[in-house]
């Protein structure tokens, strides 16, 4: 693959790039899913290509193949230079990249037992176990419980002279109890929404979530939920579990804080952000109790690497400081529009195939100091919110309305009914501000999010999102449940 | 691009490998090419090929499937093998039926070469004229311009075998001048029908009309919806409802509704993929012809779509379908069931501006963004307007009013459609999906909340 590389390189240089990159990708991955007792997914995937990036005249190409063999490498890398000049006909200035040490190093996701040395039969078994579980009560119409496997392989080689060979492995599983009555559909899942929960690491990922334990509670709650009360419409304390924290911190801070967002690189499609530059360092993003901390090097985070695509060191960086807002998520590009000297290390590829973009990194909560309980002793009248159902957010990440699975009530400190169709709407920045009480380190669990979509062509990242169990006060709830 | 000739030699090549009870094989080829722009300069400029083909074989009833995009020999008989080995560690499946023999199906013209050669300099050419139009209203043009297609061939040990190509262009553009944006987009198989005026000089106008938004109150307001906006409901509408496996498992509005009304009189919706606005693939991932289907006609549910193994199933509530499949199913297994992939919404007889002019007071809405699921059987749904959002005051386009988020049952919303223009266009939903739609006006339509731009 090395001499791959350099071929690509130098004939990147020769047809006039000053800048060249190439990435070779080797993907494998094992995808299972066991639905309603039959196996509706068992799928092994292999997949190698590359994907060379050129700056030619001041702009950017980029280019890419399945065909890993020198003539294709050598074709590709002329029409990424054609490209290039194609781009250089629009462009304002040329492109500028924040200067990087050049590493040649080799990265590997640590991992304790690898996945792909699992037996398939010992994974199918687990699942049908799960399936047999939910599937007791005969209001649940769907059973899906589900597992998946990625490892890729990156050789990565510039025309700076860094060359970077990368092994990335992530694993996880979950599954989800839909229960259906007169005309009405609840869903609950473990250990969080739309396939459970990922790490990067092995198989020990998955054995750690001990999923055949919380089987029967998840069957239970989804035909409970059938019987169960609407959530009110008002005005409440709010308690969101901590995976739904996570979903907030994706999509009212990470992408709010995405340094191509905010310039307008999205506007297009995913959008823009209200985080624009001149409230850097001098805008109140939430309570002085928040702590928001990007870490690409924190062990099993999805976004957890040794290097990013523009071949930048892993870093850890804050973004919301003591609810200051203090830091953004960049490239190489643009790091020099906020006076940075240095990337963070956040751009990213979805594979060879895609030209690597700013990304989401594992951007984080910090724990604070409440339990669980404490915060639920605290509250007079609330409701305690899990696992996500449903998101949406305006184009410049203010206006928000996020949905859960299940609510319970709280009275005067204790845990009451379970409520059905919990939603919640806000204002960003008023509903971070709102944030009086974190849990502690016992109740943060790193959320991974396998399944982030951005960009045109549009592409999938994969991030985590660490976060505890916290409280907001003063939240509309219950948004459109007034016809229920 | 992948010819026909191509896909039928590397089908039959790997199933040729195959000692399995069976074996299908479904290779798939694409080409995208895409410039992307933003403030006035280009970003990104890709040319992204990528291939891919997936191997499924039976073992008695186990069933196991491998992927790979390397077409030399080897790395087929890889993964065949490792096809093979999935299938032997996996349980029965007592849904797995046979596979098909060689179907018979209807060519849709949806392959344009123009399309597929449109290169880097040609869509720097196009964009050169918005950014120029833009800088001339000293606004900043964002946006991209797609030209590509893809390539899907089906084959198995029966002898099917079916092949499909298809291309697409889409020029998209979003303006934005003294912090209002407006947006336009125009999507075509063939780009040399691509209106690049009209994009531009609509993305424009409505960028300029958008300055100075008043904030408008939250409640039910009659609304007009551009046809883009209309696309984010028929998306939800084909995901939540018109599923064969939601359907027959009581998770779909239409579930349990067959012969009933459900939507106003005024409302049609078809799957076709004969259909000249949006001609789509004309078999499914298990090489059944795709028929055309009458999802909703005149309000009254008709049939979701199904594939052979949710047409046999019996719903609750004890009525058999009595049905077969309409060549809608995805590569089975799957766990997600069948969907239509070329949805529309049959026009009308007014127009836009009679939309406008019959408004006594409502908002007018580009599009939509971000729209998601509340309950799925009531298709209650949430998102926010952007891009252009207007209040309409006697019968005018009076001012522009910051971005709303509605919450409304859609279900419920389409019984209230008081007019459907004639014209329609392809447009694209926010998560992806083509539609052939028309504008609409609704009357009493729910906006929750509002945003502060």
């Amino acid at each position: 693959m090395k001499s791959f590389a350099e071929n690509a390189i130098d004939t990147a240089v020769k047809l006039g790039a000053t800048y060249a990159d190439i990435r070779i990708v080797e993907k494998r991955r094992e995808d299972i899913l066991v639905r309603n007792g039959q196996i509706a997914e068992l799928d092994l995937t292999e997949d190698l290509g590359f994907g060379v990036r050129v700056i030619t005249d001041g702009a950017w190409g980029f280019a890419s193949s399945a065909r890993v063999n020198k003539a294709e490498i050598d074709r590709i890398t002329g029409l990424a230079v054609r490209i290039a000049k194609a781009s250089a006909r629009l462009k304002a200035e040329d492109v500028r990249l924040a200067h990087e040490p050049v590493w040649r190093d080799t990265w590997v996701t640590p991992c304790t037992l690898s996945p792909f040395d699992v037996p398939l039969t010992e994974k199918l078994t687990l699942l049908f176990a799960i399936d047999e579980e939910l599937r007791k009560a005969p209001q649940v119409v769907a059973a899906t419980g589900s597992m998946s496997f990625l490892r890729e392989r990156q050789w990565m080689a510039t025309s700076e002279g860094s060359f970077i060979d990368q092994a990335l492995l992530r694993s996880g599983g979950g599954f989800s109890a839909t229960a259906v009555k007169d005309g009405d559909v609840q869903v609950r899942s473990y250990p969080s929404a739309f396939g459970g929960q990922y790490m990067s690491g092995g198989y020990e990922i998955v054995l750690g979530l001990k999923l055949l334990d919380h089987a029967a509670r998840v069957r239970e709650q989804a035909v409970a939920l059938l019987a169960a009360d609407v959530c009110p419409p008002g005005k409440k304390t709010l308690l969101l579990e901590g995976s739904q924290v996570a979903l907030q911190i994706h999509e009212s801070v990470g992408h709010p804080s995405e340094l191509d967002r905010v310039l307008g690189m999205e506007a297009n499609f995913a959008g823009t952000s209200f985080a624009t530059t001149e409230k850097l360092g001098n805008f109140q993003y939430g309570s002085p109790i928040v702590n928001l901390v990007c870490d690409n090097t924190i062990p099993g985070g999805l976004a957890t690497s040794g290097y990013d695509d523009d071949a930048v060191r892993s870093q850890r960086w804050p973004i919301v400081h003591e609810g200051k807002f203090v830091g953004y998520q960049f490239n190489r590009e643009l790091a020099h529009r906020i006076g940075a000297n240095r990337s963070v290390g956040s751009n990213r590829a979805d594979g060879w195939s895609h030209i690597p973009i700013v990304r989401n990194s594992n951007l984080s909560l910090l724990p604070g100091e409440h339990t669980r309980e404490q915060m639920i002793a605290e509250t007079e009248d609330g409701i305690l919110m899990e696992t996500n159902r449903s998101w949406s957010i305006d184009q410049k990440r203010l206006n928000f309305q996020f949905g859960c699975e299940v609510g319970w009530e709280i009275k005067n400190g204790k845990l009451g009914r379970m409520l059905k169709n919990p939603n919640y709407q806000g204002i960003t920045y008023e509903f971070w501000r709102s944030c009086d009480a974190i849990g502690d380190a016992n109740h943060w669990v790193l959320w991974g999010v396998p399944n982030c979509g951005k960009g045109q062509p549009s592409q999938t990242a994969e991030m985590s999102h660490g976060a505890a169990v916290a409280r907001f006060r003063n939240v509309t709830v219950g948004v459109g449940n007034e016809k229920m | 691009m992948l010819d026909q000739n191509q896909a039928e030699e590397l089908v039959k090549r790997a199933l040729s490998f195959s000692d399995a009870d069976e074996t299908e094989v479904i290779l798939s080829h694409g080409e995208e090419n895409l410039t992307r722009f933003s403030n006035n300069i280009i970003t990104q400029n890709v040319a992204r090929n990528t291939d891919g083909l997936a191997v499924k074989v039976h073992l008695g009833k186990r069933v196991g499937r491998a992927g790979t995009d390397r077409f030399d020999d080897e790395s087929l008989k890889r993964a065949i093998a490792q096809a093979k080995l999935a299938a032997s560690q996996a349980k029965e499946n007592s849904e797995l039926l046979p596979l098909l023999g060689q179907g018979t199906y209807h060519e849709t013209q949806a392959y344009c070469p123009n399309t597929a050669d449109f290169g880097p300099e040609e869509r720097a050419d196009v964009i050169a004229q918005f950014v120029a139009a833009a800088r001339r209203e000293k606004a900043e043009a964002a946006g991209i311009f797609s030209s590509g297609g893809e390539a899907v061939a089906i084959g198995n040990s029966r002898d099917l075998f079916a092949f499909h190509r298809e291309t697409k262009a889409i020029f998209s553009g979003t303006v934005e001048v003294e912090g209002a944006s407006g947006w336009a987009e125009e999507v075509q198989s063939d780009v040399s029908k691509i209106d690049a005026s009209a994009v531009i000089d609509t993305a424009i106008r409505k960028a300029l009309q958008a300055r100075n938004p008043i904030a408008l109150e939250p409640g039910p307001y009659d609304v007009v919806l551009e046809p883009a906006a209309v696309t984010d409901f028929l998306m939800f509408m084909t995901f939540e409802g018109f599923g064969g496996l939601n359907f027959v498992e009581g998770r779909s509005f239409m579930s349990g509704k067959i012969g009933q009304r459900v939507m106003g009189e005024n409302v049609t919706m078809i799957d076709d993929a004969y259909s000249d606005l949006s001609p789509g693939l004309p078999f499914d991932f298990e090489g059944s012809p795709r028929q055309r289907v009458v999802l909703i006609e005149k309000g009254i549910a008709r049939a979701p779509v199904h594939d052979r193994i949710t047409s046999a199933k019996v719903p609750k509530g004890g009525f058999a379908l009595g049905t077969q499949t309409t060549g809608h199913s995805l590569p089975q297994p799957n766990s997600s069931g069948p969907f239509p992939l070329n949805v529309a919404l049959e026009a009308g007889d007014s127009s836009l501006d009679e939309m406008i002019k019959t408004t006594k007071k409502g908002i007018l809405v580009t599009h939509f963004h971000y729209s998601n699921v509340l309950d799925p059987i009531r298709l209650t749904l949430t998102g926010m307007t952007r891009d252009g959002t207007f209040l309409i005051e006697n019968g005018k386009i009076a001012k522009p009013i910051r971005n709303m988020r509605f919450t409304e049952s859609v279900v419920e919303a389409f019984n209230r459609i008081e007019l459907i223009s004639k014209e329609r266009k392809t447009a694209h939903a926010f998560f992806g999906g083509a539609f052939v739609v028309p504008a609409v006006k609704i009357a009493r339509f729910n906006f929750s909340s509002v945003s502060e731009f």
